[in-house]
């Protein structure tokens, strides 16, 4: 019962709040945090009862849904899922209490947002594709009217080219799903099922469909040359939502591909492995450089979600222990890191009504606490050594290195300039921002004050303590990540 | 008359029923002074036709009767089921609606329903003469209520487009009839399709005459390039009948049309493969021609044009042999999807043409901030007509597409236009959801729902949704019609 109170308690919240009477808006707030909180804590249950030592599916739920097309209701979470699970509620809640200085249409936006949560929460836990499908359309809608209601001057624009965009990867992902279910025998929506009749399909089969699910999720992670979308997205977004954009719905791509390719299309995975080693090393590289020439500080942090989804990418092309572990962990840190990136930068638009980069100078001095915060998460986000964002990253790439292949050695190589790009573009970022003198027109702007702390402050935590216990995260998908490796061990490219 | 035939009237109950129905409200009219009638006379033909809908599901199925002429099965229940609840819904319409004024409101209410009898004989008829009968009846009440307002020219002017592409198309398609008839013999489905099973029945007399026949059966669906009425007659036509015109209408005409393609076409693959082409085409021009529309009723005038493509690609895989069953339960099941998400989106449209007297896109601009619960029931309906979950449409989507794939690789081209039609609709349908929660406020009055129009809003709303997070029971329904065709 637990992954199902979950993923539905955001949407009993949100239901709840439309009865709130018009006006009565701090209800609204309470009842939305109040709904985000139990689905953390329950997400918190979950993963003390969860076992580490089995690879396989835990708390599952199942049971018939559409019995004339063999779909069931059936749920379940794993190695892969769990620490998604987590990341998704945590930062819902943050998302939510960051979200209270909203004050238009307060209570359409809270529904929204939840909404939102149940939709992705349904993502990470469904194991049915048919049930998988729905949430994963379903957090388009909500997410559609976020940008468009909410966001900066261009919201429009950016909230029907995200709906269009993924609308499009989503569909062309149905027509592979379907296909998927005739060639199935007997037919079934079922992930577990399907993976055990994988040494069936043939390999023309499984390449075609693996080409329509790719679609699919490479628009959502996104894979270059899909991401057009996402700069527009996300500096049009509203913080809040930036955060969710950035921290658990890109991981719905990255995650889809490890938990419907690697494990149905296992001899697709590994014939496509070098193509998206490549499109991994574009992303790293050609994110890391536009993510440089940026102006706009919430841009730039848009492009560094391109370069840092690469890693993910690459760690997965890799198919080793290390990539794989690392590609989930830097799932996680990207998440936690990049989701106080764009709290940090919301905190400094709210006060000064600009992101220019070039604007600023010298906020150190006026800002003090926000900028020993903002300095820990770019720090983390550049990979340092001693906060999490380095294991990932540095798992990713040993991953990689480990294939005994030359091609995948020199395009590991190449990746690595993204690492130095990336450190680049951030330091300069600070010097431009922080240091220097302090630029008169800013005198004025006041400390990040207690909600905005409340948000960001547990980030940095776990950035902290996940740098010196990696451990924590990584122990969790090992066993899984173990028993997927067994499968496309056997399989000669 | 020998006693056989008199016996065979027994299945004929809910017709029967719906035929004195008519005249009752007819009589009626005469008798009830102007002040009361609205309310009376749509209150009887309401409760009328549910009691006949009650009436339709305990009718036993018999399979042919009359000759051979008439087939009572479950798939013409399914489909009277759909014709009866969207006449049901239309009238409820039509006592909101302004325009219509109450010294016609018993004609109306007359008209509608020996439409809607009409519609019951044609998802039934099984036989090419049955058909032409019951094609005509339906379209000259069409005809007629389509030009209902009569001081307003843009009603005429649909009335008389409807009416002139409808006469050309009827002389062409009995036209077609009489070459299909010459070539095989029959005029009865049933020995059709035992006779074109034989060496060389395929003749180019029978080809042309199933083709030709395809214009009228076009015209009734309003398939491209025949859907030119379309636009006016629905942007003309007073609302309610709008939604008969785009529910109850096209399904019936669906209905005829896969029953005579299954019992022409199927496993004849260019023919099938013609009826893919007018499905991309349909679906496509339909979508493309919604992207420029700005008049809300106009807009769901070619995105139903663009609905007709879809369940046209279920009609192509239940012929292409290789799916049949899963090709039929998809094109009821979106028949009757559809019929719930037009109907919901009609009830809107007319709460806010009353308060507005506007139907244009740019007039909706700000609604959710006057009216955020209808907004949202509004975009419930959006969704769903985008095929997005999770709301009904996406079931019937995912039905078509389901059975055009199964239905072989030979059509994967097709399902992938439709794909991406499917991502061009999403555009039009949100830009009035654009228009609904972007758009500057202009009008800060609140919609006065009147309770009819709530509740069918209200149930459609809870059905389109509950078709997709329940939906067995509809698909049930619609699969078990398909095993007792013929």
């Amino acid at each position: 019962m637990l992954l199902t109170l979950v993923t539905f308690i955001p949407l009993i919240g949100g239901l709840a709040l439309l009865f709130v009477p018009k006006g009565k808006d701090n209800i609204v707030r309470g009842i939305a945090t109040a709904a985000a909180a139990v689905a953390l804590i329950i997400s918190l249950m979950v993963l003390l009862g969860y076992d580490k030592s089995i690879g396989g599916m835990q708390f599952i739920e199942q049971c018939c849904w559409i019995p004339s097309l063999n779909v069931t209701y059936f749920m379940g979470v794993d190695g892969l899922s769990i620490a998604m699970l987590v990341l998704t509620t945590l930062l819902s809640l943050i998302s939510v209490i960051y979200s209270y200085n909203v004050t238009s249409r307060v209570k359409e936006y809270f529904f929204f947002f939840l909404l939102l949560e149940t939709g992705m929460l349904g993502v990470f836990l469904a194991l049915d594709f048919f049930l998988f499908y729905v949430f994963w359309e379903i957090t388009l809608v909500p997410m559609y009217f976020l940008i468009g209601i909410w966001g900066g001057p261009r919201k429009e624009y950016a909230a029907i080219k995200f709906f269009l965009y993924t609308l499009f990867g989503s569909v062309i992902m149905l027509l592979g799903i379907i296909a998927l279910y005739f060639t199935s025998a007997p037919h079934t929506f079922n992930m577990l099922e399907l993976a055990k009749q994988a040494p069936l399909f043939t390999k023309l089969f499984q390449n075609v469909i693996y080409v329509a699910l790719f679609i699919g999720f490479a628009i959502k992670v996104p894979v270059f040359p899909f991401h057009t979308w996402l700069p527009d997205a996300h500096v049009e977004a509203p913080t809040a939502v930036s955060v969710i954009l950035a921290g658990v719905l890109l991981k719905m791509g990255t995650y889809g591909m490890l938990r419907v390719s690697y494990s149905i299309l296992p001899q697709a995975v590994v014939y496509f492995a070098l193509p998206l080693a490549v499109l991994a090393m574009i992303n790293i590289v050609y994110g890391a450089y536009c993510a440089m020439a940026q102006k706009d500080l919430k841009k730039m942090i848009a492009y560094s979600s391109i370069n840092h989804m690469g890693y993910v990418l690459l760690g997965m092309a890799a198919m080793t222990t290390a990539g794989l572990n690392g590609a989930i962990f830097q799932m996680f840190n990207h998440g936690i890191i990049t989701g106080a990136l764009f709290l940090l930068v919301g905190v400094i638009y709210d006060r000064a009504h600009t992101r220019e980069i070039e604007g600023f100078g010298g906020l150190g001095s006026i800002m003090p606490v926000y900028t020993g915060i903002m300095t820990v998460a770019v720090f983390a986000s550049l990979g340092l050594p001693g906060l999490s964002g380095f294991w990932s990253e540095f798992m990713c790439f040993l991953g990689a290195f480990q294939v005994q292949n030359t091609w995948m050695k020199i395009i590991t190589g190449f990746s690595a300039i993204g690492i130095v790009v990336t450190a680049a573009y951030f330091l300069i970022m600070i010097q431009k921002v922080f240091l220097g003198p302090a630029n008169e027109k800013w005198k004025g702007l006041s400390e990040i004050n207690t909600r905005e702390l409340i948000s960001v402050v547990p980030l940095i935590i776990i950035m902290v303590v996940l740098g010196f216990l990696p451990r924590i995260v990584m122990e969790l998908s090992s066993a899984s990540v173990d028993s997927m490796l067994k499968a496309l061990g056997t399989i000669k490219p | 008359m020998n006693t056989a035939l008199l016996k065979d009237f027994i299945y004929l109950v809910p017709e029967i029923f719906v035929l004195c129905l008519g005249i009752l409200i007819l009589g009626f009219d005469l008798f009830i002074p102007e002040r009361f009638r609205r309310r009376y006379i749509i209150n009887l033909s309401v409760w009328g036709l549910l009691l006949s809908l009650v009436l339709l599901v305990y009718a036993p199925a018999k399979g042919l009767i009359l000759g051979n002429m008439v087939s009572i099965d479950a798939y013409g229940v399914f489909f009277k089921g759909i014709i009866i609840l969207s006449t049901v819904f239309a009238l409820t319409m039509a006592r909101y609606y302004a325009p219509i004024k109450d010294e016609v409101i018993g004609e109306f209410s007359a008209l509608v329903v020996f439409a809607a009898l009409g519609m019951m004989f044609m998802v039934s008829s099984s036989d090419l003469l049955m058909i032409f009968l019951s094609v005509e009846f339906v379209s000259i009440a069409f005809f007629v209520l389509t030009g209902y307002i009569k001081n307003d020219p843009k009603s005429a002017e649909g009335a008389l487009k409807y009416f002139l592409i409808g006469a050309f198309s009827a002389g062409i398609f009995v036209y077609g009839m009489s070459l299909v008839i010459t070539s095989t013999g029959t005029t009865n489905l049933k020995a059709m399709t035992e006779i074109l099973r034989g060496p060389g029945a395929y003749s180019p007399l029978f080809i042309c005459g199933f083709l030709l026949m395809l214009v009228g059966f076009g015209y009734k669906i309003a398939m491209v390039p025949f859907h030119s009425w379309a636009p006016e007659a629905y942007e003309g036509a007073p609302t309610p009948v709008t939604a008969l015109l785009s529910t109850a209408s096209k399904a019936a005409g669906f209905a005829v049309l896969l029953r005579v393609a299954l019992a022409a076409v199927t496993g004849k693959g260019d023919l099938v493969m013609a009826l893919a082409v007018l499905s991309a085409l349909t679906m496509t021009a339909g979508n493309l021609m919604a992207l420029q529309q700005n008049n809300v009723k106009r807009l769901l005038a070619y995105s139903g044009i663009a609905h007709s493509g879809y369940i046209l690609m279920g009609v192509v895989a239940a012929c292409s042999g290789t799916a049949p069953a899963l090709g039929i339960t998809s094109v009821l099941l979106y028949a009757f999807v559809y019929m719930l998400m037009n109907i919901g989106i009609f009830a809107v449209i007319i709460a806010f043409f009353n308060k507005t007297g506007s139907d244009d896109m740019q007039s909706y601009s700000g609604f959710s901030k006057s009216n955020p619960y209808l907004a949202l029931v509004l975009v419930v309906f959006l969704v769903s007509l985008a095929g997005i979950p999770p709301t009904a449409g996406f079931i019937g989507k995912f039905y078509v597409f389901s059975a055009i794939i199964q239905a072989g690789q030979k059509f994967l081209w097709l399902a992938i236009i439709g794909i991406m039609n499917s991502v061009i609709a999403l555009y039009y349908y949100f830009r009035i959801a654009y228009f609904v929660y972007f758009g500057e406020q202009k009008d800060e009055r609140k919609v006065e729902l009147s309770t009819g129009l709530a509740v069918i809003a209200g149930v459609t709303a809870v059905l389109v949704l509950l078709a997709c997070i329940y939906p067995d029971p509809f698909i049930s329904a619609a699969a078990g019609s398909v095993l007792n065709l013929w």
